[in-house]
């Protein structure tokens, strides 16, 4: 009996340590490209702040990395901004269930341009997962051994995907490619990253126009790939017209390849940001409502995609602290494809919080409808509509 | 100590009260201040294998080759290895095995083989792209021989599959040890073909030994399989085939595993039971395993079983103030395979900071379908349920709270 209450004892220590947090299954999100970024400063050591001391001034390296991670996971590439700091080699750490500064990549090779950047090809499993728990880390080293660290966290990002094929082309090609296509922009950084799976590998350019689906427009940007590569990516600053368009309902779209190989795509398909659910790749749901307990605070929910047809939009409020609050106070949605059967979608949306708006867009028809969902008297409420297939 | 209330057992007629309870603990979070939240991601173990559902070979010869086989892999807890195993039959003797993810040209792993197996493989590092393409179902392996291609199989994750969390301390040692070590395994057990994986995270110094007894707690065992191969400064990962008599006692929770270190007194136990997650069981927080029926709207029969899992990164949370931590993670349960029944289960725990755990759950329609979920806390020993049905919907936010179990005292 005593060893029984001894293990017992020992047990709940383990359980509180947080080892056994492993889980063994867990439902894997639908994969999309990502960025992050990280704040990099210069590692400080004694001998380094004996030379400063009695040399006077000495400059101080600083500066910032952002991270693309493509959609498939094939590859990372990497930009820095840096100032007083040359990086010979770039290496890539976790600190993960308790082992730390576990070096997982490193690359010598840099091409340097405006900015220093790196491509990392077939980046470690393991490296990509901290990513998404804040415990991933960048060092940079220079000729003389000095180091610059940052911990990357997730930029927020607004993502488009667009099939590409010759029909699309005005007027069409005889292109018998086709393709699909991931445009990333980060607002804040004014950073495109563009992730294309190819079935041809001869294009060179990926152009991205404005323009509206059987018209032609103004080219926003011209990214340069290598020929050779099915799956070719981009990771370069841009300018604000193409963030303005790429971030709004505005229409574009991209063409890879040129002549008569040349396929389009037109982005009219969900842009994906923090605050809005894509369904079916087709339907933006969003809602604005109270934000989780502070019953005072409105403002938009954030999307938690489950699977392509089921996902939540989370209120998460903040305490007047400024705590965030993880809840699953939210809407949950749920769109169905019966189009053999009834020719609709059909929507369902559930609420479990306070008053809450939500919309609904077909960005195939552009037609919205606006449900104002409250659950004032009952614990949650439910409503449902349909949208035609074509 | 806590307060002698919190070890009450919770009824459903006490439901009430325990709501109280967990609003107060809700009001706790809610007066925390200076707090940061840190999203933290769950982690697993995974098998795929080329095995059809029926159980018959699907690794299959090629260019007419009369070769057939099966590979199993399994992706580690850490993501940095997967490890492989392949046996054939018939068919010329291969010379490479190849991983390959559908739309890349190149293969993303080659391993010189030789023979007619079995074969075992590690891919170390495990690259995203491998790993990202397990989930779609969208690797092939490939056997290659001098003359090219042998035998070809698409990679799938299996149905029947057992996983459990087996933490490793002294105390489960008979009689306890002295030694100061943690380990915590990821044990996974395929049903059909029966196969064993555990995927460990140690500190022990200098690991000498690693092996699976069979056993109940608290008792002596026999050796079962000698493990110390797998065994690395702080890991351990092993992946082969598994006697029926050893997963028969792993179903009635009488296996442990046993690490020893450098000196004889360093030795650490951990019982492979209790909570397993499975595709319609889910273990949360190492200690409470939760099951879920329904009756779905368009069905006539009674309660099914529905399928359950664990949440990913985002719905997980790290929640520290300057007096508390709370942790949640999230299930999702589901009456169809499209989700459109399903109910999203929270747990907050709140007990490192003696807050108890808090239950919230969310529903794609209760008016429309019955759920029935079962909760049992194998650190304190009871078993409790929770009801959506008859219309009946649950109180906004919070609906539940359970007590924290004793804490070691200070």
């Amino acid at each position: 009996m005593k060893i029984q209450k001894i293990t017992w004892v020992i047990f709940v220590a383990v359980l509180a340590s947080g080892i056994t947090d492993a889980s063994a299954q867990q439902v894997l999100l639908p994969n999309s490209p990502g960025a992050w970024t990280a704040l990099m400063e210069a590692v400080v050591n004694t001998e380094d702040t004996n030379n400063s001391s009695s040399t006077g001034d000495r400059t101080v390296a600083s500066g910032s990395c952002h991270l693309f991670v493509t959609r498939s996971g094939h590859r990372a590439l990497t930009q820095c901004t840096l100032t007083n700091f040359t990086p010979t080699t770039f290496s890539f750490f976790t600190n993960r269930w308790g082992l730390q500064n576990q070096l997982l990549a490193s690359v010598d090779t840099i091409d340097v341009d405006d900015t220093t950047s790196v491509v990392l090809e077939m980046p470690p499993a393991s490296f990509v997962d901290s990513l998404v728990t804040g415990e991933a880390r960048l060092e940079l080293q220079d000729t003389s051994g000095l180091l610059m660290r940052g911990t990357f966290s997730e930029a927020e990002t607004t993502i488009t995907t667009v099939s590409l094929d010759g029909s699309q082309v005005v007027p069409p090609s005889d292109s018998l490619a086709t393709g699909q296509c991931d445009i990333l922009v980060v607002k804040t950084l004014e950073l495109a990253g563009v992730d294309c799976s190819l079935s041809s590998k001869s294009a060179d350019t990926i152009t991205l126009n404005a323009g509206a689906r059987g018209r032609t427009g103004d080219t926003l940007e011209t990214f340069t790939i290598p020929t050779g590569d099915s799956h070719p990516t981009a990771w370069v600053a841009t300018n604000n017209i193409l963030i303005q368009t790429t971030s709004s309902p505005a229409p574009y779209y991209l063409t890879v390849g040129t002549g008569t190989d040349v396929i389009r795509g037109q982005a009219d398909g969900c842009r994906r940001n923090k605050n809005t659910l894509c369904l079916q790749n087709r339907f933006v749901i969003t809602s604005e409502g109270e934000l989780g307990f502070d019953d005072n605070t409105r403002g938009s929910g954030e999307a938690e995609p489950i699977s392509e047809k089921f996902g939540l939009l989370r209120m998460r409020g903040t305490d007047k602290s400024g705590l965030q609050i993880d809840t699953l106070s939210g809407v949950t949605a749920y769109i169905k494809n019966s189009c053999a059967a009834l020719q609709t979608f059909t929507v369902q949306l559930t609420l479990n919080a306070g008053p809450t708006n939500v919309t609904v867009r077909d960005t195939q028809t552009n037609l919205s409808r606006v449900f104002s969902l409250d659950s004032e008297g009952k614990s949650s409420v439910v409503d449902r509509t349909t949208f035609l297939c074509k | 100590m806590l307060a002698p209330e919190s070890y009450l057992m919770i009824t459903p007629s006490s439901s009430t009260r325990h709501f109280i309870v967990g609003i107060a603990a809700l009001l706790i979070v809610l007066i925390a201040s200076g707090a940061t939240a840190t999203i933290k991601q769950s982690n697993f173990s995974t098998p795929v294998t080329t095995a059809l559902i029926d159980g018959t070979a699907g690794w299959l010869g090629v260019n007419e080759s009369s070769a057939t086989g099966d590979c199993h892999l399994l992706v580690t807890l850490l993501r940095t290895k997967v490890l492989g195993y392949c046996t054939i039959e018939g068919g010329a003797p291969l010379t490479e095995i190849q991983l390959r993810v559908s739309g890349f040209d190149t293969p993303v792993f080659t391993t010189p083989v030789v023979g007619t197996g079995p074969f075992s493989f590690t891919v170390e590092s495990a690259p995203a792209l491998l790993v990202r393409a397990f989930s779609s179902d969208s690797v092939t392996i490939q056997g290659h021989t001098g003359t090219g291609l042998e035998i070809e199989g698409s990679l799938r994750r299996p149905l029947d599959v057992t996983s459990f969390s087996v933490p490793l301390h002294s105390g489960q040692v008979v009689p306890p040890s002295d030694s100061k070590a943690l380990a915590v395994c990821i044990v996974t057990v395929l049903a059909s073909p029966s196969f064993l994986g555990v995927d460990c995270s140690h500190n022990l110094a200098a690991p000498q030994t690693f092996e699976l007894y069979g056993g109940g707690a608290y008792q002596k065992g026999q050796l079962a399989l000698d493990l110390s191969a797998s065994l690395e400064p702080t890991l351990a990962s092993y992946w082969q085939p598994l006697a029926n008599y050893v997963r028969l006692a792993m179903a009635v929770d009488r296996t442990y595993l046993r690490m020893v270190g450098a000196t004889e007194t360093d030795i650490i136990r951990g019982q492979v039971s209790g909570c397993r997650s499975s595709a319609t069981s889910v273990c949360m927080f190492g200690r409470f395993r939760v099951v879920a029926q329904g009756k779905p709207s368009d069905d006539s029969s009674p309660q099914v079983g529905a399928t359950g899992q664990l949440l990913a990164a985002p719905f997980e949370s790290l929640i520290t103030t300057k007096d508390e931590t709370w942790k949640t993670q999230t299930a999702l349960f589901s009456l169809t395979d499209e989700n459109e029944q399903s109910l999203l289960v929270e747990m907050s725990d709140g007990c490192s900071t003696g807050q108890g755990i808090a239950l919230n759950v969310v529903g794609t329609d209760f008016e429309r379908f019955e759920y029935f979920v079962f909760f049992s806390d194998l650190l304190l020993g009871y078993s409790d349920s929770l009801t959506t049905a008859g219309g009946y919907r649950l109180d906004r936010r919070l609906a539940y709270a359970m007590p924290c179990p004793p804490q070691p005292e200070q």
